[in-house]
């Protein structure tokens, strides 16, 4: 229990120091004291707090820096989580949130959307994600169902429709890409992620799916654990294996295109993040998943942070988080491998 | 009794196959069953479909009510599995797998009785020697120290019904006697019903209360180790030859694999053999495993030879313990040796009664002898050993000094 509770408080330090110095990096530096400041005074109404800096100062952190911020740390605790709840049910710790075809399918709808060249917004979404998240879904539902045997979805042939269909899609993504070059780079870009230009819409956009979604999820924390012993044991464990596994397995896959739809497919944080928490506080879901969130979350801050301020350009959030994350990972493995798997 | 498991026209198809066929059969409150049967005989399949894992036609009862409408955690109150041990894919920690037990109960979140739930832990732990391996990692336990592991998980399960699959696979002698010797406890002691899956057929035998013996997919016995236990039964299913014989000192009957059938080819050479004190049982197996046609005596009856002869169902010219030969057996012993090509005199002692073997030889000048080396057999004050030594004169005496050469001069006699 003490050793919870210090890394807990760690935590909280880590990450209020990754906020503000990610608020103050950019093309403009801005100091801690006024963000501080920026910041207390919107959310206490008191404006006269931060009046002796300029409006565009205050513009830049209160509506570019603290939502980009928000959404990456909301983006990255989302695929994290559902990283966790992959792997776990999968029982496979190669799998991440685009193991069963998501990415290729959202990459996909995405792709559509940006060539059919047809713009609007419902609700702050733009046509563009409004098809990468019915990609997603479309594909997580053809995927379950060709690996559905009546009542059960075995693991193997979830994994294997999954790589399947994502092979498929990719394929045609190429076609497409070829026969419009003209929107070549933006497909790219969209294809390895990018939290640019996401302001407060954007976290009401995913707020409900992070919300919701982590709920459903810490609610059968207990039974994910349980799932790990395999179907059978779970099942003679009092587990309900096939309904619970069908309900978090849409909950993990609803929250992915969520945030793919918002922030466009980023790589390895999924992936690695449940790994490393898991290295710290050992596989129990009750544990992993919510300090999974702030370990994802915290971590593509500084991604998108260094994505958005190392060089004049903006580069891809997923480019970097492939970048840092990689080797990290691979130390962290070296390391504590004999404790994990 | 109360029927805690009624199985009625239990039948399970998968792929067109039928695996099991028209299963009936009822089990008592507090009973030990074992399901004993051949690889591929339909042992797991009917397990799992006891534990309603499976989509069976047929009905099983659990307390009375068709299992099907238990819900799993109702179930899993009434019903452990321990299954063969296995690696978990992320490495939980001794006591959370322990913990997991107790899932059954646990509602909402939580469990209830906080203080009994912690005591039925602690109890499995104990129980299965696993407390001191509470801190460790699950994945990093040796292969016993896992399937101690599991089986604590169903102890804390606390249920009236455990099954059992395989567990003792993968667990050498000590470990394999230690688990079914604490099940058998909690079968004997807190009146759990344990049905069990045995590999080991002698386990099985040693201490079950009934033994379900299934072979493609049907039963063909359930009773008492003493009915099912025999060699009919079992040879057939396993095709292979095996001795059955009473484990006096564990009071239950044994099983002794011989070997798997070959088709050996029936000898026609009949061979006759002179042992006893145990000298003779390698001999006699293997010659027999051979299909020579073989007969055995004068030995007193007690003797272990004579044990090997009468489970093998050989012929043996006995005698009472200690006495003279009488005039029947050694006729019959003139005539087992006049129809005989070949005559064995294996290393075995010859004293005051015995000595008459050797004796009733010498009327047999043209016999094929082979006579296995003994420095030390003499109890009759050098009697013997001159006979042995008249005996090696002949030219159709062979004396060999170890058992290779006794096979070889066997197969050298024409």
């Amino acid at each position: 229990m003490k050793k919870n509770k210090l890394f807990f408080i760690l935590l909280t330090v880590i990450m209020i120091g990754i906020f503000s110095v990610s608020l103050s990096l950019g093309a403009a530096k801005v100091g801690i004291k006024d963000i501080v400041n920026i910041i207390y005074g919107k959310i206490s109404g008191n404006e006269n707090i931060f009046s002796y800096l300029e409006d565009s100062t205050v513009y830049i952190i209160w509506n570019i820096r603290f939502p980009r911020i928000i959404v990456s740390l909301f983006i990255g605790g989302m695929l994290s989580i559902a990283g966790v709840t992959y792997q776990g049910i999968l029982k496979n710790p190669m799998a991440d949130p685009f193991v069963l075809g998501i990415s290729s399918g959202a990459a996909l709808g995405a792709t559509i959307g940006i060539i059919s060249k047809i713009s609007f917004n419902i609700l702050g979404l733009n046509f563009i994600s409004i098809m990468a998240f019915a990609g997603a879904l479309l594909v997580i539902f053809i995927v379950y169902n060709i690996a559905r045997i009546k009542n059960e979805i075995p693991v193997t042939t979830l994994l294997l429709s999954g790589i399947a269909m994502s092979q498929f899609l990719t394929a045609i993504l190429s076609t497409i890409m070829m026969l419009n070059d003209r929107d070549l780079n933006k497909i790219f870009f969209w294809t390895m992620g990018s939290l640019s230009g996401k302001g407060w819409e954007s976290i009401l956009n995913i707020l409900p799916y992070a919300g919701l979604g982590m709920i459903i999820l810490m609610y059968y924390a207990k039974d994910m654990d349980i799932l790990l012993l395999g179907d059978e044991s779970a099942k003679n464990l009092g587990v309900e294996a096939d309904r619970v596994k069908k309900i978090i397995l849409v909950t993990a896959s609803v929250i992915t295109a969520a945030s793919v739809s918002v922030s466009g497919i980023i790589g390895f944080v999924g992936l690695i993040v449940p790994h490393i928490v898991r290295m710290f506080i050992g596989p129990k879901h009750i544990k992993l998943l919510p300090l999974s969130f702030v370990t994802g979350g915290g971590l593509m801050v500084i991604c998108d942070t260094i994505a958005r301020s190392i060089i004049a350009q903006e580069i891809p959030v997923g480019i970097i988080t492939a970048i840092l994350g990689g080797p990290f990972f691979i130390y962290i493995l070296k390391k504590k491998k004999a404790e994990v798997f | 009794m109360e029927k805690i498991i009624k199985v009625k026209n239990l039948n399970y198809i998968t792929n067109g196959t039928q695996i099991l066929k028209d299963i009936n059969f009822d089990i008592n409150k507090g009973e030990f069953i074992s399901i004993i049967g051949p690889n591929g005989a339909g042992k797991t399949t009917l397990m799992k479909c006891l534990s309603d894992n499976l989509d069976y036609t047929g009905n099983i009862d659990l307390k009375g009510k068709p299992i099907k409408e238990y819900s799993k955690k109702e179930k899993a109150k009434i019903i452990s599995v321990v299954p063969q041990e296995y690696v978990l894919p992320f490495n939980f920690k001794v006591i959370d797998v322990v913990k997991m037990g107790r899932n059954p109960y646990r509602e909402k979140n939580s469990i209830k009785n906080k203080e009994q739930n912690k005591s039925l832990i602690y109890n499995a732990m104990i129980q299965t020697n696993t407390y001191e391996l509470r801190n460790r990692f699950y994945n990093s336990l040796s292969g016993g120290e896992k399937q101690r592991v599991i089986t604590a998980r169903a102890l804390a399960q606390n249920t009236d019904v455990v099954f059992l699959d395989e567990v003792t696979s993968s667990l050498d002698m000590h470990h394999e006697l230690e688990i079914v010797e604490l099940i058998h406890n909690l079968n004997r002691e807190e009146g759990v019903t344990v049905v069990s899956i045995m590999h080991d057929l002698n386990i099985a035998s040693r201490f079950s209360d009934r033994i379900i013996f299934i072979n493609e997919g049907k039963i063909v016995e359930y009773d008492v180790p003493e009915k099912v236990i025999n060699v009919e039964n079992l040879s057939k299913a396993y095709h292979m030859e095996m001795l059955i014989r009473d484990n006096k000192l564990l009071n239950y009957k044994e099983i002794v694999p011989l070997r798997i059938n070959k088709n050996i080819e029936k000898k026609n050479k009949k061979i006759h053999i002179i042992c006893g004190g145990g000298t003779g049982e390698y001999i006699i197996e293997k010659l027999f495993s051979h299909k020579y046609e073989i007969s055995v005596g004068i030995i007193h009856d007690g003797d272990s030879d004579v044990r090997v002869c009468d489970s093998l169902d050989i012929k043996c010219i006995k005698e009472k313990p200690f006495s003279e030969f009488s005039l029947k057996a050694v006729n019959d012993y003139l005539e087992e040796i006049k129809g005989s090509e070949i005559v064995i005199i294996t290393d075995v002692p010859f004293g005051k009664h015995n000595i008459k073997n050797l004796k009733l030889l010498k009327e047999f000048k043209n016999k094929n002898i082979i006579i296995l080396h003994n420095d030390n057999r003499d109890f009759i004050n050098g009697e013997s050993d001159k006979m042995i030594e008249d005996l090696k004169k002949r030219e159709k005496v062979h004396y060999a000094y170890n058992l290779k050469e006794l096979f070889d001069y066997i197969d050298k006699i024409e």
